[in-house]
């Protein structure tokens, strides 16, 4: 039952998520029909499962929201931002209440009534006067109906539907019940025919048919009756569960036909068994025993719908998605890991062997351990866009909170990321998109006499740039005030008053710890926790932190991203007698750099193909000794800011590497991000070319005026 | 052969005035052609008709035929009842459907007289 209680959590849950975003959306069209009617049908499952796995208090919350959301479905009442807030409201505390033990505690459940008291004001008060006095009471929290199996989830109904001659006299086509029936769930039905007398002796308008209904559905018993509410007086009508499916799914066979036919009192016992021992096909003997073959149909048809749903449970069992702990995930991911290192000693073991079915057997292998590779990371992956909308209610409440209007656009939500990197990602982003409406957004009045739209908009975009996932948030907004940021720096101490700095050193000192220029310390912001907060969180996991800013247009903050953090295809590279690693996805070429071009230029940039490429030297970077080959490569990189080169004694080849962290000793070195072990054993450096990048760019800062000098 | 055309309505309220159509028809020929396609309601009573008549025509050991496109009301309808598993093409597999009930009525018969 835990279980049970513990899959109604998720998928509330992921209701609850969805039901956000429908809000949203309603409170920007609140007349959209579609979008209503997806808050109404929530509301009711939300109830419906609630009801079914015994949180019955939830249950009886959603039951008040959804009866005063009636009149918003029937259209007499529009959906006010009042109703959208107090929805949102609603949406949060079943949030709390699922987190709650059940009943829940004293304030949880006051909050409720206090919540449902609100709703029933609101909606009465928005319902047009005439009508306000006919319109029914809802009935407070009372709790929806309990549903009779226990475990309450897919249950198999066989449902004995007999009408009446009559039945047709109060207007019932009984083929519409049916039709109601079978949208509850998987359906079968078995009519009886065998009572219709020729044409010559029928009256017409009586009826003459019955049948045997199997549903398999998760309806509860109430909802399976009340199809045929109407009707009750006309037909004769017996609702047994034959079989709750959780249950059943473990068993291999069901009933026999005799037994079936027992059960619903055609046979006896005695006669089941007798037809059981006999050696010929049992419906044949039942025919002749004198049972109606419409008897043996129905039961051959509940055998085949009981089989058949069972199948059909069970293929949804395990085609749909399953929720894997983050923790097998990780362990899987370790496994190929080694998997893959192990996979590239044999590779540079077979190279000295001539068996050429050694050699083949390793090839085999090497192209399965990539497949498996490439599958396991792919598990991890996850659209960012899940992560996108959760900030659309943050900047809703943000900005109606400041009394700004800010519009969230979102770009690029279907870029995958690994998800460890996802988790670890919202909390910058909180605060970058809390900074952005805070400090970046002006109030609509200013906004006015800039001559900008009203309505603010913020930018969340994810893209791909090489080997990384760039993030960026984005604002329409004022821009950074560098003077402001400058004398804030100046008054704390962090630069001297004469002190000439570039845009870009400005927008540094905003990730200093401590820094704020926000003028009034709101709840949002402004209280110098953030933006170095941000970048420690980013650097943790090997991206860097970029702004841009147009002052009058509005700012950029964007984290580069590395996509993944544990394989990476890479291209092994030798500098002296050590190996460092490329991530290869970032590489665009590799071009000769002879020694003669190296001493003719003192500066580092060379032309390639037309395009100024600036360059390092690794062995410069990293210290390394000894004497420079004739020919050296230069492998250009991809990075955010343009292609970069980076010369190296000789290019290997590519190598699959499997990140391993460097350990605390080693964390400050710059331009490294990581190790991996090589097939021989021996470890090489994952080079961070984010960080090589800039020293390039810096590099090259101290060049260029010497060259215009 | 008589053609019967059943009418745009099949359903309760004029499932009477169809009924004396075709056992007329039946009185004047031995073979009686129903036509389905003009078919847009149809309810239980209608679909009681189309057995019924089947019926009748066994008894009286006369043919009965259908004709024209399994329209979708009434094929819907056949499936919600449990008449048949999926909508029949056309005329024939509607055809087969009753010669299958009036096939085991026959058989049904035939042993009732045998024990009797």
């Amino acid at each position: 039952m835990d279980n049970f209680k513990e899959a109604f959590r998720d998928e509330a849950y992921e209701l609850l998520n969805r039901l956000e975003s429908t809000l949203l959306e309603l409170e920007a069209n609140p007349k959209d029909t579609d979008q209503i009617m997806s808050v109404f049908r929530t509301m009711h499952t939300i109830k419906g499962s609630a009801g079914m796995f015994g949180f019955d208090h939830i249950g009886g919350f959603a039951h008040t929201l959804e009866t005063a959301l009636e009149d918003v479905k029937s259209g007499a009442v529009s959906f006010s931002s009042e109703l959208a807030g107090l929805t949102l409201a609603a949406r949060d505390h079943i949030r709390e209440l699922l987190e709650a033990p059940e009943p829940p505690p004293d304030d949880l459940a006051s909050y409720s009534a206090i919540l449902s008291e609100k709703f029933l004001a609101a909606v009465s008060a928005a319902r047009p006067a005439d009508t306000q006095q006919a319109a029914r009471k809802p009935s407070g929290t009372e709790a929806p109906a309990r549903v009779s199996p226990a475990g309450g989830a897919l249950v198999t109904y066989r449902i004995h539907f007999m009408p009446k001659p009559d039945i047709y006299l109060n207007g019932t086509n009984p083929v519409l019940l049916l039709q109601e029936l079978s949208e509850l769930g998987m359906y079968s039905a078995v009519p009886y025919l065998d009572q219709i007398p020729p044409l010559s002796e029928i009256d017409p308008e009586r009826c003459y048919i019955g049948w045997f209904v199997f549903l398999t559905t998760t309806s509860p018993v109430e909802q399976v009756r009340d199809v045929f509410m109407f009707v009750e007086d006309s037909a004769e009508i017996e609702i047994q569960v034959i079989e709750s499916l959780e249950d059943a799914v473990e068993e291999q066979g069901y009933k026999r036909i005799g037994q079936i036919l027992s059960e619903r009192g055609v046979i006896d016992a005695m006669m089941a068994e007798r037809a059981a021992r006999a050696q010929r096909r049992i419906g044949e003997i039942f025919v002749d025993e004198g049972v109606s073959e419409a008897d043996v149909q129905s039961a051959l048809t509940e055998q085949e719908h009981v089989k058949k749903s069972r199948e059909r449970f069970q293929s949804e069992l395990s085609s749909s998605s399953i929720r894997v702990s983050s923790d097998k995930l990780d362990h899987l991911v370790d496994l190929v890991g080694e998997l893959v290192t192990l996979q590239a000693r044999l590779s540079s073991t077979v190279k000295n062997t001539d068996e050429p079915e050694v050699v083949s057997i390793s090839e085999n292998l090497e192209r399965l351990v990539d497949e498996l590779r490439d599958r396991t990371m792919s598990v991890r992956m996850v659209p960012v866009g899940s992560t996108f909308s959760r900030f659309r209610r943050l900047v809703r409440d943000l900005s109606s909170d400041m009394g700004k209007r800010v519009d969230l656009v979102t770009e690029g939500g279907e870029t995958e990321l690994d998800k460890t990197v996802i988790e670890r990602l919202n909390d910058p982003l909180v605060h970058l998109v809390r900074n952005a409406v805070d400090h970046g957004i002006e109030v609509p009045s200013v906004r006015d006499s800039a001559g900008k739209p009203k309505m603010a908009t913020v930018t969340l975009g994810a893209r791909h740039v090489g080997a990384t996932v760039v993030i960026s948030v984005k604002d329409d907004g004022a821009g950074i005030n560098t003077q402001r940021v400058r004398e804030k720096a100046i008054e704390r101490g962090l630069i001297t008053g004469d002190e000439v700095l570039s845009d870009e050193a400005i927008y540094d000192l905003l990730f200093h710890p401590g820094f704020s220029t926000a003028q009034a310390v709101t709840e949002v912001s402004g209280r110098g926790v953030g933006m170095d907060v941000v970048k420690r969180q980013v650097e943790a996991f090997g991206g860097s932190v970029r702004v841009q800013s147009i002052p009058g247009q509005g700012s950029e903050f964007s984290l580069v991203i590395p996509l993944t953090l544990a394989i990476i295809d890479g291209l092994l590279v030798r500098l002296g007698e050590n190996h460092y690693v490329f991530p290869l996805s970032a590489v665009s070429e590799c071009i000769e750099l002879h020694v003669s071009a190296r001493q003719q230029r003192r500066d580092s940039f060379i032309s390639n193909r037309g395009e100024v490429l600036p360059y390092i030297h690794l062995r410069d970077v990293f210290n390394v000794e000894g004497d420079r080959p004739e020919f050296e490569q230069i492998v250009v990189v991809q990075l955010a800011d343009g292609p970069v080169g980076m010369v190296v004694d000789a290019v290997l080849g590519d190598h699959q590497t499997v990140i391993k962290d460097l350990g605390r000793m080693f964390r400050a070195i710059e331009g490294v991000s990581g190790a991996t072990i090589l097939g021989d054993g021996s470890v090489a450096l994952v080079l961070d070319l984010a960080r090589l990048g800039r020293i390039a760019i810096r590099e090259n800062a101290d060049h260029a005026p010497a060259q215009a000098r | 052969m008589r053609v019967v055309t059943l009418p745009v309505s099949c359903t309760v309220e004029y499932v009477a005035d169809v009924r004396n159509e075709i056992l007329e028809a039946f009185q004047q020929s031995s073979t009686v052609l129903l036509s389905v396609s003009q078919i847009e309601r149809v309810d239980l009573a209608g679909i009681h008709l189309l057995y019924s008549a089947k019926r009748e025509a066994v008894r009286r050991g006369h043919r009965l035929l259908l004709s024209g496109d399994v329209p979708e009301a009434l094929g819907a309808a056949l499936v919600t009842g449990g008449f048949c598993v999926q909508v029949p093409h056309g005329a024939p597999e509607l055809e087969a459907l009753l010669l299958e009930f009036a096939g085991k009525d026959a058989a049904q018969h035939d042993r009732i007289e045998q024990k009797t």
